[in-house]
């Protein structure tokens, strides 16, 4: 008869499981890092120390507590201390290590250097991980109690998913030129983790919904600081990070300063000394609202000053790689915001865009200050750090093209060029007249029309908000400062644009020029696609009339299949993001409406190419594979076959570096995508 | 089968050719039908021609919905004309034994896609043919069979209001037979299933489908390896929906193609699955069950568990060549690996998370079982670096495996 196993024989037998696993697990490995180690060690299956082999820990612990140890090289404040191990070598020190020490001591200079770190302005941990740190350490202090192991290992790993570590961790090791530093930190400060994000506190998520707090909040700073430059130390501290509208931005704020001071006449040297004080651009462009915004405090003599701040601002627009001073600083910045927002977008999908975008804008400025001014090493960090995880982002983002609730600051992000452009010229307007633009060379002239015309083009706001109900600059549009601009420096281009793009704002223009959209000239097209997209993205396109429009063959068949391809994608994009936003029947039936056009199309591979892709796109982004496997099929396999390699190789490429939601997604289009056995 | 017949007898041809003259009975009502004769021409002709007697002219009057086409400007059909006949026209007349008149009296044609149709109807009405013929066998071997007990329907008491309706006493006759007789009932209709699990929530048994009596009949030996895995194909294959299968069936599946893994009826059962993640009746809600769990999650988290044992399985069998086995294992988890319910929209980023851990924690327990310690290791680095973990990532997930024993 059977009996229980005694606990004893349960035991013995739950350690030779994990010896096994332990066997099987690791059998590829020479050593484990001291997490593994640590845990191991917990489980008795390790002899040694978990930090065995990594120096005198007692000393590195001394070390870490006394900042004017002899052995300690000064560093900024972060996840690391830096040890000279004697006259030449130096050592990197992570502090999370140590609090895997098996000394108790080790573990609580660890974490009173942790502790006593995070206090204050200079705080390099979230929230979350203080938190944390601050409720573990009496287990992680224990001498006695076998807790200790599972607290360090948890703090260890917050310590190391913490997006305000990672990026303080990313200066250090800039600082001391550790390339083995920047590539453990990179990872984690470009691709920040949703659990790190969650505790990163923004006082203001989304100032559309915020905006008294935000009026209350520029009152309560005016009131309390006493110098322009503190008021505006604060303002940019909590808001910097965007070009917000005229009664929440600094042209507000230095409104109200200059109301309760006497001090008016210093307030141009003031707030030009703060703008260039820190390394960013963005406090210039808040120099530049707040003298737009209040031109009574630029004396005549300093409107040129004034204008060139103005125009580095839009030169960044209107040029590609400009050499001017902060170009590069510019771009950095936008180009990080945009790729944080694909990111973001693919961890959060049905998240509040307003939300995501405003986080990517902090998060990019504050990587961005990193970087310093040098436009050399901005280009460096550009081109070898976020060129190709931006490009992946990117990839990952078109691919799954994750449903968000749309807002206007998402737009600007992810499709202008600058959103401080736009937005000083949208906020420009009222100025103009007292700024006098006359008085500018003719090169400046053409430049600022350029930068307006590119703008208009961009038809974006589709519906301008009047001035004071504006959350963003952005929101206002550019056509007041454009009508003012062409009376002012008379331009017939600049009215022409002004009045065609005007046209495609009236409802019942746009829908007319969407029902002869197969028959319009290029140029038409092109703005009425463009427009399409603007609108869709916010939530203002006539979903109900496009819809209509795509289930007639006529129409579809003459825009997709006989249309100008520039057109066709930009209306694929509108398209797209309509589905996602209406979802429902749209999700069915778009991917089988491209999958008409494309057998429509059979006689014309380029337009047969582009008409699969768009097939792919819309299955991967609805969830659907049924339009797929209606042209998948082995007797389409001579047509298609290099579009379905192309197609599985771009997937593969990005599919095991994408967040799981998207690679499952990945795989459910990917099982659909074969014609014939290869190989 | 008649039309079919006259066709393959070149007795009816099939062209595309432009016709002289078509007839076409069934039209929508906005098309231009100007040209288009109507059965009534045709039985005038056969009439005139003396094919059809006065009496039986007059009954298959009633066949023409539509009055004849000739008149001043249209000219009467000849006999030997050569017309092409509409498939629906041709079928209604078929019905009513004219189609041999017909072939005889003119040079009669089908289109090409109208072939098409027929054919594809043919296969249907074969189709049905075969459901028929299963259906009487069945029966026959039913009744022939001591083991089958023939009972009068059986409706509890509570039940008697129902019963008495005798289109649901019919249709709920099995459901209600088990109820009253405390049997456990086999359907595949989850109705069924459910209204039997409702009544007798506590019993684990009251009713199940073909999927698990195909599961039980293989575990008790009855059904082998390779027969219950083509059955449990088979019912993937009829749509049978949320099938998971055991990891040996899948490798039952792949050893069949080990040379070019992972062969086609693993192709199939990929697209079955995300089928099924995508299926709207998957349930999403949470289940009362402890700890609360959604039929969507649970029935996701079994396949990702059964993927990862299914991998180590194919690593195990040493027939398997280290390069058929990686190969394999890169497609389950490129394309098998389930993606999440959609049920699931909201939490499916967090559960998708879960379904390569799943796959991974289980093929960790399966390979501690693996003889040979560096194919079991292979094993779980080759479901890594598929699912596109780091090392300190594998490390972790052994960590915490070792960790949670």
């Amino acid at each position: 008869m059977a009996s229980e196993p005694l606990p004893e024989d349960l035991a013995r037998a739950r350690q030779a499981f994990r010896g096994r696993m332990a066997q099987v697990g690791l059998h590829h490995l020479g050593a484990v890092d001291a997490r593994t180690a640590v845990i191991l060690k917990g489980c008795g299956l390790l002899e040694r120390d978990s930090l065995d082999g990594r120096g005198d820990q007692q000393e590195m612990a001394a070390i870490v507590a006394d900042p004017s140890h002899p052995k300690r090289v000064p560093l900024s404040l972060g996840p690391s201390v830096l040890v000279q191990q004697d006259e030449v070598r130096r050592v990197i020190v992570p502090i999370r290590i140590l609090l895997l020490s098996s000394d108790p001591g080790v573990r609580m200079k660890a974490a009173e250097y942790l502790q006593s770190k995070s206090e204050g302005n200079a705080a390099f941990l979230t929230r979350r991980t203080e938190d944390l740190l601050k409720n573990c350490r009496p287990t992680l202090l224990s001498s006695e109690s076998p807790g200790w192991r599972d607290a360090a290992v948890r703090v260890h790993d917050a310590i190391k998913d913490d997006l305000l570590c990672n990026i303080a961790g990313l200066r250090q090791s800039a600082e001391i030129g550790s390339d083995d530093g920047i590539a453990e930190y990179l990872p984690g400060v470009l691709r920040p983790t949703v659990t790190s994000l969650d505790s990163i506190d923004l006082e203001f998520w989304n100032p559309g919904q915020q905006r008294s707090a935000i009026s209350e909040f520029i009152e309560r700073v005016v009131a309390e600081s006493h110098d322009i430059g503190e008021t505006l130390d604060r303002y940019y501290s909590k808001l910097g990070h965007l070009p917000l509208g005229h009664e929440l931005g600094v042209g507000a704020l230095v409104r109200k300063w200059a109301a309760r001071t006497d001090q008016i006449k210093e307030t141009w040297d003031k707030i030009l000394k703060w703008a260039e004080r820190l390394a960013s651009p963005v406090p210039r462009y808040h120099a530049c609202v707040a003298f737009v915004a209040n031109p009574h405090l630029v004396d005549p003599e300093d409107r040129p000053k004034l204008w060139r701040l103005i125009l580095e601002i839009l030169h960044d627009s209107s040029s590609d790689e400009s050499d001017a001073e902060w170009s590069q600083a510019w771009r950095v910045r936008c180009e990080l915001a945009r790729h944080y927002c694909h990111h973001l977008e693919c961890r959060l999908p049905g998240a509040e865009s307003e939300r995501i975008t405003n986080l990517s804008w902090w998060l990019a400025e504050r990587v961005a200050l990193l970087l310093g001014k040098s436009p050399d090493q901005i280009r460096g960090f550009r081109t070898d750090a976020l060129g190709p995880e931006s490009s992946l982002s990117s990839q990952l983002w078109h691919l799954a093209h994750p449903p968000v609730v749309p807002s206007t600051l998402r737009y600007t992000t992810l499709y202008c060029k600058s959103i401080w452009s736009v937005s000083l010229l949208s906020l420009l307007g009222r100025a103009l007249p007292r700024l006098d633009p006359g008085s500018l060379a003719a090169e400046d002239r053409t430049r600022v029309g350029a930068t307006l015309k590119g703008c208009l083009l961009g038809t974006f706001p589709p519906s301008p908000i009047a001035e004071g109900e504006e959350t963003y600059a952005f929101e206002l549009g550019v056509h007041h400062t454009a009508k003012v601009w062409a009376e002012v420096i008379p331009a017939a281009d600049v009215t022409l644009v002004v009045a065609a793009t005007s046209e495609l704002s009236e409802a019942g223009e746009f829908e007319a020029a969407l029902r002869r959209l197969g028959k319009s000239p290029h140029a038409e097209q092109m703005l009425v696609t463009h427009a399409l997209t603007v609108k869709a993205y916010v939530s203002e396109a006539p979903a109900d009339l496009v819809f209509e429009l795509l289930g007639d063959d006529q129409w579809r068949n003459q825009v997709f299949r006989d249309g100008d391809e520039s057109s066709v994608q930009s209306l694929f994009d509108a398209l797209q993001e309509l589905t996602l936003q209406k979802n429902d029947k749209w999700a069915w039936d778009l991917p089988h409406r491209f999958a008409l056009t494309c057998e429509a199309s059979w006689d014309k591979p380029e337009r047969r190419a582009l008409l699969f892709a768009m097939v792919v796109l819309s299955s991967l982004s609805t969830d659907t594979v049924s339009a797929l496997q209606r042209l998948v099929t082995p007797a389409r396999h001579v047509e298609l076959s290099s579009q379905i390699k192309y197609w599985r190789d771009r997937i593969q490429e990005v599919r095991t570096l994408a967040h799981p939601w998207i690679a499952a997604r990945l795989r459910a289009v990917l099982a659909s995508l074969h014609s014939v056995e290869e190989g | 089968m008649e039309i079919k017949s006259a066709i393959d007898g070149e007795r009816l041809l099939v062209s595309d050719e432009e016709p002289l003259a078509a007839v076409q009975e069934y039209t929508r009502d906005d098309s231009d039908t100007s040209g288009e004769y109507r059965i009534r021409d045709v039985l005038g002709v056969l009439h005139a021609q003396g094919r059809i007697t006065d009496q039986r002219h007059t009954e298959l009057l009633t066949l023409g919905h539509r009055p004849q086409r000739a008149d001043e400007t249209h000219p009467q059909l000849r006999a030997g004309q050569r017309i092409t006949v509409q498939l629906l026209t041709l079928q209604t007349l078929a019905q009513h034994n004219l189609l041999w008149p017909l072939i005889e009296m003119f040079q009669v044609r089908i289109t090409s896609s109208d072939h098409t149709e027929l054919l594809a109807e043919l296969r249907g009405f074969t189709a049905q043919e075969e459901a028929w013929r299963w259906h009487k066998e069945l029966w026959d071997t039913i009744r022939a069979d001591p083991h089958f007990v023939e009972v009068a329907t059986m409706a509890p008491s509570e039940w008697k209001e129902e019963a008495a309706d005798p289109v649901v006493n019919v249709s709920l006759a099995a459901v209600m037979t088990a109820q009253k007789a405390e049997v456990a009932l086999l359907a595949d209709d989850r109705l069924f299933q459910v209204l039997l699990f409702n009544e007798r929530s506590t019993d684990e048994f009251a009713a199940f489908g073909a999927d698990k009596l195909v599961l039980a009949l293989r575990a008790g030996g009855l059904l082998d390896e390779e027969k219950a895995a083509d059955a449990l194909f088979q019912l993937t294959s009829w749509r049978y929906r949320f099938i998971v299968m055991p990891p040996e069936v899948l490798k039952t599946l792949a050893d069949r193609f080990a040379q070019h893994p992972p062969g086609d009826l693993l192709r199939k059962v990929a697209l079955y699955v995300h089928d099924c993640m995508r299926d709207p009746g998957l349930f999403g809600g949470t289940e009362a069950v402890e700890p609360p769990i959604s039929m969507a999650g649970l029935f996701f988290l079994r396949w990702a568990a059964h993927i990862g044992e299914f991998l180590v399985n194919v690593w195990a069998d040493p027939s398997w060549d280290e390069a058929h086995a990686r190969s394999l294992t890169e497609w389950a988890m490129t394309e098998l690996l389930p993606s999440p319910p959609r049920a699931l929209s909201g939490p499916g980023t967090a559960i998708a998370t879960l379904g390569g851990k799943m796959a991974m924690r289980r093929a960790l327990i399966r390979a501690c079982q693996v003889k040979d310690t560096a194919r079991g290791n292979s094993a779980l680095r080759a479901i890594a670096q598929g699912l596109g973990m780091t090392e300190t990532e594998l490390l972790a997930v052994v960590a915490e495996g070792i960790d949670g024993i």
